[in-house]
């Protein structure tokens, strides 16, 4: 396991990135996380959040960027377990059970076998899926894959929690065991990075917020921050912020309000 | 869509759809070199080799009991085409379904077309074995047509029960009600063949119950209500069955474990001994998860039955060289198949060190091969005692010792460079200043 001595937490910067070669999905985004703070990667469906993730986990044919540790150089960030990812869509393997896929994970790390067991007993404990650790995961429902998939990110206990849309898929009981497994992490000195659609839950839930609209970055900071940077009222939730924003950076001003449900001029 | 708006030719355009695309699948691997160089030599060759068999059959052809042929083409008519088609398809459950009527008329022509797909198969089986019927026992064409019908009738009437014990019992029960129906039905008509050899007049007879039989329980079949999700179901898995072969070897052919548990190394229990240590316990995780592959297991079980025969057929002094071969044959296909792991969505998700996957692969392919290695050992111990008899036996027991060593320097010389952990390098750094 890494140390945690140098962390401070790291900063993303992406200059570009993208699926071809000249055609840049984002560019000019730039964010830090820093230990224990949860920050919200917000934006209208095509914004670029899902380009993000995957540029920071490798995955991206075309990349100019970096993700690199605050003050200092060698805080691990390329360790194995410095970040996990939870996927929106769960990927699992058809052939092994749940306690496998566990122990696949273990197995990345060289997780010595006693502590691989006491975690693994206690993840699924927490998330109620003990009992049917020995049957395939690709069997159970959407939501207790998901839980599934949590578990495997809980036992690497990385610094950055990289989630994409945690809330899909998952009833109210296992958003609130979620909430309480990364408040646990985020005690624990863990990062979050998380993209949701649900802005209410974002609201309540991260320290911070980073906007992105048409591959670039509109806000980001805190709640004031936003509100201010949005040129919103001083009471206004997140999703009034994110509407203005749509509505600013769209030149127009008649987008459809929820709570009239007429236009606003 | 236009002139198919009432059900039968709404059937008809399903019908012709499903074969167009599965022709087309087929179309992209037998293109004009495969014609040419494999598939028509091998019908050439083949040709011959039948005529020539039936020209002069051996003598165990000519003692056969014709019970013998008859139950294997029994068998081989239950279990090929074994589903009973209706061509529904998922986006029916908006409209279609409503439509009682239209419903019933689709399923008939399901069915009809089930029975048509087994009164083909039943007479291709009964084409290619017709020799031993007309020349060996000396049936007359008519008993022959008789029992080609009640291939037929009884393939059909096979399909109607497995269709009904699939959807009636699901998950392991249902394999195991395969298993009975396929062996009930086998028997049924090794023993109905028994009673209608010698009494010629019980075939029309045998035929009339078996169709009748097939019309009670279509009706039955028509009647039931709840059968959508199976029907979907059952249309996917046809077309997978027809289409299924050509993408075996790829990764993203991907079937999912049909119970909801194991059933072999349940409760984690380990397949290696030290499976804590990682790259050991890695090596146990790949093993376990192959075992459980059935579609792993069939290959594996054809290369070792193919390699037994060949081991077999071959010389005694070409046989080392084959044994040999084998070894880096099959060592190549757990090269692959270790590849296909590490490349698994679900293992990329982590940073693999490479002496750790270096070392689970030598592992993991040395166990897998050593027990096929050892058993082609066997046979080339058994055919050196068939060859030199006395002393010769003593091979039986020395070649597999030899085998495990050879089997040690195979894998020795092979390295462990094929199999590399997906780079992330990626993820940190890159081009930023």
């Amino acid at each position: 396991m890494v140390s945690s001595a140098a962390w401070a937490g790291v900063q993303a910067v992406i200059e570009e990135a993208g699926y071809e070669p000249g055609k840049p999905v984002v560019r000019d985004v730039r964010f830090d996380i820093r230990p224990g703070e949860r920050v919200g990667l917000l934006g209208p469906n095509g914004a670029g959040k899902s380009t993000i993730m995957k540029g920071l986990l490798g995955q991206l044919p075309h990349w100019k960027g970096s993700l690199t540790a605050i003050g200092e150089p060698d805080a691990g960030v390329e360790d194995p377990d410095f970040l996990a990812y939870i996927p929106e869509q769960p990927i699992l393997y058809e052939r092994l059970s749940l306690w496998e896929h566990l122990a696949l994970a273990a197995a990345s790390l060289d997780m010595p076998e006693d502590k691989f067991r006491e975690k693994a007993e206690r993840l699924l404990k927490r998330f109620r899926l003990y009992d049917v650790r020995h049957h395939y995961p690709v069997k159970f429902s959407k939501g207790m894959q998901q839980k599934a998939m949590l578990s495997v990110g809980f036992l690497l206990e990385p610094r950055l929690y990289l989630v994409d849309e945690p809330f899909i898929g998952l009833d109210p009981g296992a958003v609130m065991e979620l909430l309480d497994a990364l408040d646990e992490e985020r005690e624990r000195g863990a990062a979050v990075l998380l993209t949701t659609h649900v802005l209410d839950t974002a609201e309540r839930l991260c320290d911070r917020f980073v906007l992105i609209m048409d591959g670039r970055l509109a806000a980001s900071g805190t709640m004031e921050d936003i509100r201010e940077q949005t040129g919103s009222a001083a009471d206004a939730r997140l999703f009034d912020c994110f509407r203005k924003l749509t509505e600013t950076l769209n030149g127009t001003n008649t987008a459809q309000t929820p709570e009239t449900g007429g236009r606003a001029e | 869509m236009s002139g198919s708006f009432r059900p039968a030719g709404l059937a008809w355009e399903r019908i012709t759809a499903y074969w167009a695309k599965v022709l087309r699948s087929w179309r992209t691997v037998l293109d004009w070199t495969v014609w040419v160089y494999v598939v028509v030599p091998g019908l050439w060759i083949g040709g011959h080799l039948y005529a020539e068999f039936w020209r002069d059959p051996p003598i165990w052809v000519t003692e056969l009991p014709v019970i013998f042929p008859s139950a294997l083409l029994a068998a081989v008519v239950a279990i090929l085409a074994a589903k009973l088609r209706t061509f529904a398809e998922e986006g029916d459950a908006l409209f279609l379904r409503r439509n009682r009527v239209w419903t019933r008329i689709v399923t008939r022509i399901g069915l009809t077309y089930t029975f048509a797909v087994k009164l083909f198969l039943s007479a291709m089986v009964t084409a290619v074995t017709a020799p031993f019927y007309l020349t060996v026992v000396q049936w007359p064409v008519g008993v022959l047509l008789w029992h080609t019908a009640g291939l037929a009738f009884g393939g059909y009437l096979f399909n109607l029960w497995l269709d009904a014990a699939h959807r009636r019992w699901p998950g392991w029960r249902k394999y195991v009600a395969e298993v009975v129906l396929t062996t009930a039905w086998v028997a049924l008509w090794s023993g109905l063949v028994r009673a209608a050899e010698a009494r010629p007049f019980v075939w029309p007879a045998l035929v009339a119950v078996l169709a009748l039989g097939g019309v009670a329980l279509s009706a039955r079949r028509l009647r039931a209500k709840g059968t959508f999700r199976h029907e979907v179901e059952t249309e996917r898995a046809a077309y997978v069955a027809l289409i299924g072969w050509m993408l075996l070897d790829a990764p993203v052919t991907r079937t999912l474990p049909r119970v909801k548990r194991p059933w072999l190394f349940r409760g984690n229990r380990p397949l290696l001994r030290d499976s804590t240590v990682p790259h050991r316990r890695l090596a146990d995780l790949w093993l376990k998860s192959m075992i459980r592959h059935p579609a792993t297991v069939r290959v594996y079980g054809s290369l070792l039955a193919i390699g037994v025969a060949a081991l077999m057929s071959v010389p005694l002094w070409l046989a080392a060289g084959v044994w040999v071969a084998l070894g880096f044959l099959a060592l190549s296909w757990f090269h692959r198949l270790l590849a296909q792991w590490y490349a698994e969505p679900y293992m990329n998700m982590f940073s693999w060190r490479e002496d750790q996957v270096k070392r689970s692969v030598k592992t993991a392919r040395f166990i897998a091969g050593a027990p096929m290695f050892l058993l082609w050992a066997l046979a080339v111990g058994v055919k050196t005692g068939l060859a030199f008899g006395g002393a010769g036996w003593l091979a039986v027991p020395a070649a597999p010792v030899a085998g495990w060593w050879l089997w040690r320097g195979i894998h020795a010389m092979t390295g462990d460079g094929v199999v590399k952990p997906k780079k992330k390098a990626q993820r940190f750094g890159g081009a930023h200043p």
